[in-house]
């Protein structure tokens, strides 16, 4: 061959390639583009798939939001068998009563906002009908979880005959009563030292090591309700589609056209990142406008929106494209596709840390490690909140990775024949 | 006499044809072989997650807990092992296995140069989530508190990672030894301490026992929602709902033997659910009250006619899918079934009882203990009562017509 022939060889070859590519970027541009209108089609398909992360985004931000003023105190119900206190004789003498300098200390403690932490409530010792009340079966009666039992003449046994136990009975199964009983335990132990007249010579100094960020913790959350919105777009629109397709021979009838495999693959995908791209901006655009433009943050939207969560969006749609293209392999009909789409994407939410830390429970760390949307949603989380460009990338990798692998393995398994 | 028995014909041909459609419907899941084992593995996997994550795995949490130790404390050349900074690393659990799982917490000691990398960084570039330092001169400044009252207080350093909710319990940890330990080394005597018991309905009474009852109605209302929403879409998408509605079939009879397939799953879902929480946590079979079954017959009902009612508004399965998520989703957080609804803020906790799974997962609860019994019949009231009108106004505004 002649070098102006290899050359007119190559041209041609290279013609033939581009050809090809743009043939195939048709393919999937129509695909996508059936997509879009199947979804335009229903409108209430377009407000739910945008409605549901707003509904969890506005769930959390008002849960953990650090601008609801909506903290309610912690229920404190006492109950004390009465105190004459105690006439302490140096010059001059002093009254002492230590039931009133624990309850007037207990309810004093203030929030950051000056909120009591406590209501504090009283149990009566005797009912009407002059019986002795038991206070366990009262806390449970009025629905309380935590009570305080100071014992008779209080004063007078702390400082004769002490260590004076004090009682407390509580609903363990109650996250309330933990923390009060922990706030109830420095108390106590700040007042053993005034009674001591000593001071706490050891401490423990804080450091947040977001705090020059100024990150409230719902911020952490909004990337784990991202991942979790393109996780179940995917995961259950791909399984769903899938089934249907399958269930009534489009696939069938689509191998008889042009349209190849890969072109229904990457057309189902761009579908999926578009749906991914519309559930970021309004999870992103709803927190700023609930939450953030309040406080007067009108920057927060641009700081948060780094172009590295397009990367992640990308590794996720793969990723949860490809398992959905598993599960649709596995069932026949679309009432089984959500039953393995609930299978796939249910746990998942819970243990990959999007909503909260599973690191200190052994083997669920472990589990939770081999997730892709625990690296998602680290990698969402180091882009958008705390700015950790190494573990970024790193997770972005990682996500990339589990995307090629999963999305391989369900085009593999995904047949346009009918079995 | 006649139109007695013409009566109760009507009823039992009823009956024959909600029988006969339960059966085609039972039929269509079993040959499914996918979606039983699913719709079954489901709750399985669900008292699994949550028993292990809130209940046993709680006991065993271990935190991983880095330190570094920058105090050397010395007596002439010879290093002093017993300084204040190794007994509050040993009152950690360092080098010793049982108190280290006591206090839940795994010591591991690091290194960094502060000079050159600031603790706060360092953690964010290897993604620790606490970090405890002991300061260099911590051991003297606590000897030097023990002979000079007006000392500053001698302080170790805990760096943490908000996003970890877990940074609070090992900051209570480490606030716990570290007050033990002012009392101990200041020789300060205990006037009062705390003696703690539990309310006396929970006695004996672990978390799981909890956690069953709320976990079986998620259950019950995601999958039965989710699958009935589907079903009813899609029926209707093909025209075999509108096919139905030449047959003898009535439409409260199609009505009724979904709510019959939703009921037969619901308690199979709750024998599952029981049973798996019971051989993986030790779930207390004996809280099991009879009427339990009633509580989850109406609170079928009660999804069953949502599911009816949602599939009234929703024309296509894909947006089925979309409407039940939206409902299902914070109806699963904020109605105390799995997170506790004392968490919430005032207002949320108002929100929380529009939600039915509140009023059913409540109800089964209060079966579980004699001394919470007399809670159950308002709580079970409302389930019925919403199960009844919900089905109602389902099946009344279901339109048998092609799509």
């Amino acid at each position: 061959m002649t070098e102006p022939d290899t050359k007119s060889h190559s041209v041609k070859t290279e013609k033939k390639v581009l050809a090809n590519f743009s043939i195939a970027l048709k393919r999937i541009g129509a695909y996508v583009s059936a997509a879009v209108l199947d979804f335009r089609r229903s409108p209430l398909t377009m407000f739910f798939t945008v409605a549901y992360p707003i509904i969890l985004i506005l769930l959390f931000g008002a849960i953990f939001s650090d601008t609801n003023a909506s903290f309610t105190s912690y229920e404190l119900y006492i109950q004390s068998e009465g105190d004459e206190g105690f006439l302490v004789q140096p010059t001059p003498p002093v009254f002492l009563n230590f039931t009133n300098t624990l309850i007037t200390t207990i309810s004093e403690i203030q929030t950051n906002d000056s909120q009591p932490l406590f209501d504090v409530k009283y149990i009566p010792l005797k009912d009407e009908q002059n019986k002795a009340i038991d206070p366990g079966t009262y806390l449970e009666e009025v629905e309380g979880y935590i009570c305080l039992l100071i014992p008779e003449n209080f004063t007078q046994k702390v400082l004769f005959n002490y260590p004076v136990d004090l009682r407390i009975i509580l609903d363990r199964n109650s996250q309330s009563a933990s923390i009060s009983l922990s706030i109830i335990n420095s108390i106590v132990y700040n007042f053993n030292l005034a009674v001591n007249n000593s001071q706490t010579n050891l401490g423990m100094e804080t450091f947040d090591i977001y705090l020059e960020e100024e990150i409230e913790y719902f911020e952490f959350l909004i990337p784990g309700i991202i991942g979790i919105a393109i996780m179940n777009n995917a995961v259950l629109g791909t399984i769903n589609r899938y089934s249907y397709f399958k269930k009534f021979g489009f696939f069938r009838k689509l191998s008889t056209t042009p349209m190849k495999k890969k072109d229904i693959v990457l057309g189902e995908t761009a579908w999926q990142l578009i749906q991914g791209i519309i559930s970021i901006i309004a999870i992103i655009f709803i927190a700023w406008l609930a939450f953030k433009l309040p406080q007067g943050d009108f920057g927060w939207i641009v700081r948060v929106l780094d172009w590295k969560i397009i990367p992640v969006a990308i590794a996720g749609v793969m990723c949860f494209t490809g398992l959905g293209m598993i599960g649709a392999r596995i069932v026949n009909n679309p009432d089984a596709g959500t039953a393995v789409g609930n299978f796939i994407s249910f746990p998942m939410m819970f243990l990959s840390g999007a909503f909260f830390d599973v690191s200190g429970v052994p083997v669920i760390n472990v589990i939770s490690k081999m997730l892709p949307l625990t690296y998602m949603v680290d990698a969402l989380r180091a882009s958008m909140i705390t700015n950790n460009v190494a573990i970024a990338w790193l997770n972005i990798g990682i996500s990339l990775a589990f995307g090629v692998g999963l999305l391989m393995i369900g085009i593999l398994l995904t047949k346009l024949s009918e079995r | 006499m006649s139109k007695k028995r013409n009566y109760f014909t009507k009823i039992r041909f009823s009956l024959r044809k909600i029988i006969g459609y339960t059966s085609t419907t039972a039929l269509t899941w079993i040959r499914s072989g996918p979606a039983l084992f699913f719709t079954f593995i489901y709750p399985i996997v669900m008292i699994l997650l949550f028993g292990y994550i809130f209940s046993a795995g709680g006991d065993d949490s271990l935190f991983t807990l880095n330190y570094m130790n920058e105090d050397v404390y010395q007596i002439g050349d010879q290093y002093y092992s017993n300084n204040p900074a190794s007994q509050l690393l040993s009152k950690l659990g360092y080098q010793n296995e049982t108190l280290a799982k006591e206090l839940n917490l795994n010591l591991q000691s690091v290194f960094f140069d502060t000079s050159h990398i600031s603790a706060a960084d360092w953690m964010k570039e290897n993604s620790i989530p606490y970090l405890l330092i002991i300061p260099e001169g911590w051991s003297s400044a606590v000897n030097e508190s023990k002979i000079n009252s007006s000392a500053p207080i001698a302080s170790v350093h805990y760096y943490f990672d908000p996003s970890y909710t877990s940074s609070i319990e090992v900051q209570t940890i480490i606030d716990s030894v570290l007050q033990e330990m002012n009392l101990e080394e200041f020789s300060i005597t205990t006037f009062i301490q705390i003696e703690t018991e539990t309310t006396p309905s929970r006695e004996g009474l672990e978390y799981i026992d909890f956690y069953v009852p709320g976990i079986i109605m998620v259950t019950i209302s995601t999958a039965g929602m989710m699958g009935l929403v589907g079903t009813v879409t899609e029926d209707r998408e093909t025209g075999l709902t509108y096919k139905l509605s030449s047959t003898p079939l009535k439409k409260w009879e199609w009505s009724l033997s979904h709510l019959l397939w939703q009921a037969i799953m619901g308690i199979i879902v709750a024998i599952l659910t029981a049973l798996t929480g019971w051989i993986a946590f030790g779930f207390n079979m004996a809280t099991i009250h009879p009427l339990m079954i009633v509580a989850l017959i109406f609170g079928s009902m009660t999804f069953s006619g949502l599911a009816l009612i949602l599939s009234y508004f929703v024309r296509r399965t894909e947006a089925a899918m979309a409407v039940t998520m939206a409902f299902v989703f914070p109806q699963m957080f904020l109605a105390g079934a799995i997170f506790p609804a004392e968490l919430l803020p005032s207002y949320m906790q108002t929100i929380a009882k529009i939600f039915p799974l509140y009023y059913i997962s409540e109800s089964l609860r209060n079966m579980m203990l004699e001394s919470t019994f007399h809670k159950v019949w308002l709580n079970l009231g409302i389930t019925i009562a919403m199960g009844i009108v919900f089905f109602i106004v389902g099946s009344f505004i279901t339109k048998w017509r092609k799509e």
